[in-house]
């Protein structure tokens, strides 16, 4: 007499528990992106693409087909892919060092050729998996593998502002935005209008969820939800930065 | 007035060696991204980075920490870049511009599993990208290492070859190299009377250009191909002349060898302690390791695999070392065989047992 | 300055220290040691950078000694690191398990802050966090060196003193780095809670029938050969 719990079709139980730690924000990103990926009902045109990283522990986490990549070329092959099959609903998930740094060419290129792809990228401010170093993120003062000092600005710049960046790249048919793992509501109203953008409007999306990384950042649970919510938001503003006019989403 | 004071035996891990043989060599700069095995080579130059007045930036990847490699090195800096596996794919592009324009700027790399992503344990899969990998002819100096005292040394060494001979340079490691813990002795090169690097700008020395002096115009694009061979035998005799002061062997050698192992690296030390096994049990066994694989010790190798009747080459990958041995050993009669163990450590054992299955077929 | 543990409190012995200083090997041993007086001990990997090297390596063979390991099993590292030495809820849940806690904590620049993600560390009456330091190593070779990397790095309640040279310790760099910690104990006013050595060296050298200043421990390596994932 089992509880029958409703889980989305595109969440693979068999692959559950998933391997990302406690307190990670992958996990909430993932969790919403299979629930809208069964409420809009295109489990079956989805394929999913994961970089190097954290995010690459997402290879088999859904009922989806998946690649895992190389880093920072998730977009390119999702491109490839795209355009060869646009019947294909195709997603690129990424870290912040893949997106911004690496990669970073990939997704302006994309987003000024409004390739109709969806991008999502979880930002924890640093590399976490190859020993925490500093990433287009970190926050000035923060302490890295690379920065054991805290990151200066003076030195290398200062958080890179990537929906920011991508925006002024895309033109009006894009959707950009940026959320945050803590807010899982508006998460999941960003997710559904990235994908919604590609297959009704064939346009490109990117967004960016500011995300949780306690291991790294060997925060207690109070102060992990602090670091987001204070430092990190202070910093990159949680709003949609461009809209398309008649992108329409359902209740 | 070297870093190290006299001499220290010190406890260590290889990437931790190689941030230590740099600032001892006098280098200035590094540039890198992160890639595992090698990343605690930069923790550790941007820990040592403020007391020593020393430059660091991880740019956005492995193209761009090239490139700036190669800047810094043209504008007169000791510099040097690590990396691993797929960056050191990436890498290519930049050591291919440095190979054809002279550029004494140092790479090292510590080997892990291929291809591609793979693994980021170890292998020694990276040995033909490391010694051939752009679209040239591999005009590169090569160091393959087997111990942290190696990595010292020739990290130090290649540093003042890159700048000796103004060829790319490169210590050739692994991630068994990079994480393994030993003892290792620090020192002052100077003091020991080990060749510093002797550094000079290439763009923006002394003087205004058109004034002072001709400017300096560095290319590397050529229209017609004959242009193309003159600059590039011209290299290429460079690189032929140097060979003899730079190639490097070691040998284990015994009298009247009937087997000759040949490994590198970190496998090296496995196939020593083989050798020394098969003596003990009445094999007549020799070692050979090349320590230059760029320009590879020919000479030394086909004079010791002269006197044999079997060559056994033993590698992690799948035939890179091979077939440098079976090029350079070609016209000699001796059979060649090998036991080939990409991205996986060998052990003593598994040589010995090779090299007695080996001796029964031949 | 010995915090009192009461008759029936237990263990939580925390070990941090530089990398490649020799915390895990100490920890184990401390591990075993307890386990042999006490009963019940959970050896807890906390070491979320390095892929080798770590308890998680000798999980089997601990378990087979009795001891409690939680770490992740080998076959859960997925991409090591590229992407997968993550933690577990079983890991930052471990001081709700009754019975005796030694954490290998792992290197890293936030030191000792690493402990945070152990749930209720903060409310744990018993925990002590020993460094251990090998003075061979060049970043903590110097009285002065080591007294800055424990006020900054890795603040602690003692000190471990592990000073080696793998199979080339002597008992030259045994005395040797016995002045070099002491002197650090005395700039920073942290204790020398024990001088720990190889088993192979203790009998060697005949420690244990020299007075080192601090309590001996004698450790059985398990850390040694290739890197094991």
């Amino acid at each position: 007499m089992a509880d029958e719990q409703k889980v989305a079709k595109a969440w693979r139980s068999e692959t559950k528990p998933h391997r990302f730690c406690p307190g990670c924000g992958h996990g909430i990103i993932l969790k919403g992106l299979a629930d809208v990926i069964d409420e809009l009902g295109i489990h079956g045109q989805g394929v999913f693409a994961c970089d190097i990283g954290c995010s690459l522990l997402s290879w088999d986490f859904f009922n989806l087909d998946s690649v895992q990549t190389h880093h920072g070329r998730t977009i390119p092959v999702v491109v490839g892919m795209k355009r060869v099959r646009p019947d294909l609903a195709v997603i690129a998930y990424l870290g912040d060092g893949g997106g911004y740094s690496i990669g970073l060419q990939h997704l302006i290129s994309s987003a000024v050729r409004n390739d109709p792809i969806t991008v999502i990228l979880a930002n924890n401010t640093l590399y976490a998996m190859t020993g925490g170093q500093m990433a287009p993120t970190t926050l000035i003062g923060q302490k890295t593998g690379t920065t054991p000092y805290g990151r200066s600005a003076e030195d290398t710049g200062s958080p890179f502002m990537g929906p920011e960046i991508v925006a002024a790249a895309a033109g009006d048919a894009a959707y950009v935005a940026r959320g945050s793992v803590t807010k899982f509501a508006e998460l999941k109203q960003i997710l559904k209008k990235a994908l919604l953008n590609q297959v009704q409007r064939s346009g490109f999306s990117f967004v960016e969820f500011l995300s949780s990384c306690p291991t790294n950042w060997r925060t207690k649970p109070a102060d992990t939800l602090k670091f987001v919510n204070e430092d990190m938001a202070a910093v990159f503003p949680l709003k949609e930065h461009r809209v398309p006019e008649d992108l329409g989403v359902d209740g | 007035m070297g870093v190290i004071q006299g001499t220290q035996r010190q406890f260590m891990t290889g990437n931790e060696v190689v941030a230590w043989a740099a600032l001892a060599a006098g280098a200035q700069a590094m540039f890198g991204y992160p890639i595992t095995p090698q990343n605690e080579i930069m923790h550790y130059w941007t820990r040592l980075a403020p007391e020593h007045g020393l430059r660091f930036l991880q740019t956005e990847d492995e193209l761009s920490a090239g490139f700036a490699t190669i800047g810094a090195a043209l504008a007169g800096s000791l510099v040097f870049c690590a990396t691993a596996g797929p960056g050191n794919v990436l890498m290519q592009e930049p050591i291919s511009m440095a190979e054809m324009m002279r550029v004494p700027a140092v790479w090292v790399i510590q080997q892990r599993g291929g291809p591609s992503t793979a693994t980021v344990i170890y292998s020694q899969q990276e040995t033909r990208l490391t010694c051939f990998g752009g679209n040239g002819e591999g005009l590169r100096i090569v160091y393959s290492t087997s111990s942290h005292q190696d990595l010292f040394d020739y990290v130090i060494k290649a540093l003042w070859a890159a700048w000796e001979f103004r060829f790319p340079a490169f210590v050739l490691g692994d991630g068994y190299q990079a994480k393994m813990r030993e003892p290792v002795t620090l020192y002052d090169p100077e003091s020991a009377g080990v060749n510093l690097p002797s550094v000079e700008p290439i763009l923006k020395p002394e003087g205004v250009p058109s004034v002072d002096r001709e400017p300096v115009h560095l290319r590397n694009t050529f229209n017609i191909e004959e242009e193309l061979m003159d600059v590039l035998m011209g290299h290429i005799r460079d690189y032929l002349d140097m060979s003899s002061r730079v190639v490097e062997s070691e040998e284990h050698p015994c009298e009247d060898p009937e087997v000759l192992v040949v490994a590198h690296g970190v496998v090296w030390r496995s196939a020593r302690e083989a050798v020394s096994v098969l003596r003990d049990q009445g094999i007549k066994a020799g070692g050979f390791r090349p320590i230059t694989l760029r320009p590879f010790p020919e000479e030394s190798l086909r004079a010791a695999a002269e006197k044999v009747k079997l060559t056994v080459v033993v590698e992690s990958a799948y035939g890179q070392l091979e077939s440098m041995v079976r090029d350079r050993l070609y016209g000699l009669k001796v059979p060649v065989r090998s036991l080939l163990k990409p991205g996986v450590g060998v052990t003593a054992e598994e040589i010995v047992d090779s090299v007695i299955q080996f001796s029964k077929e031949v | 300055m010995t915090r009192s543990r009461g008759n029936s409190a237990r263990v939580v012995d925390a070990f941090v220290g530089e990398y490649a200083s020799g915390k895990t090997e100490v920890s184990i041993n401390r591990a075993l040691d307890l386990s042999r007086e006490f009963g019940t001990v959970t050896l807890l990997d906390l070491d979320t950078e390095e892929p080798v090297y770590t308890v998680r390596s000798v999980k089997p063979v601990l378990e087979e000694r009795g001891l409690e390991v939680v770490a992740l099993d080998a076959d859960r590292v997925f991409g090591l690191g590229e992407a997968g030495v993550t933690v577990t809820a079983e890991m930052l849940g471990v001081l709700s398990r009754t019975g005796h806690i030694v954490i290998d904590v792992g290197y890293g620049v936030h030191g000792a802050a690493a402990l945070n993600l152990v749930e209720g560390i903060e409310d744990e009456p018993q925990i002590r966090i020993y460094c251990v330091v090998n003075a061979r190593r060049p970043m903590t070779s110097t009285p002065e060196l080591i007294a800055s990397y424990l006020e900054s790095l890795d603040p602690c309640d003692f000190i471990v003193n592990n000073t080696h040279l793998g199979n080339e310790t002597s008992l030259e760099v045994i005395l040797d780095g016995i002045r070099t910690v002491t002197r650090a104990s005395e700039i920073t006013g942290i204790p020398v809670a024990a001088v720990s050595v190889a088993a192979s060296v203790v009998e060697r050298l005949r420690l244990a029938e020299r007075d080192l200043g601090a309590p001996l421990w004698s450790l059985e390596l398990f850390m040694v050969g290739s890197p094991r994932l």
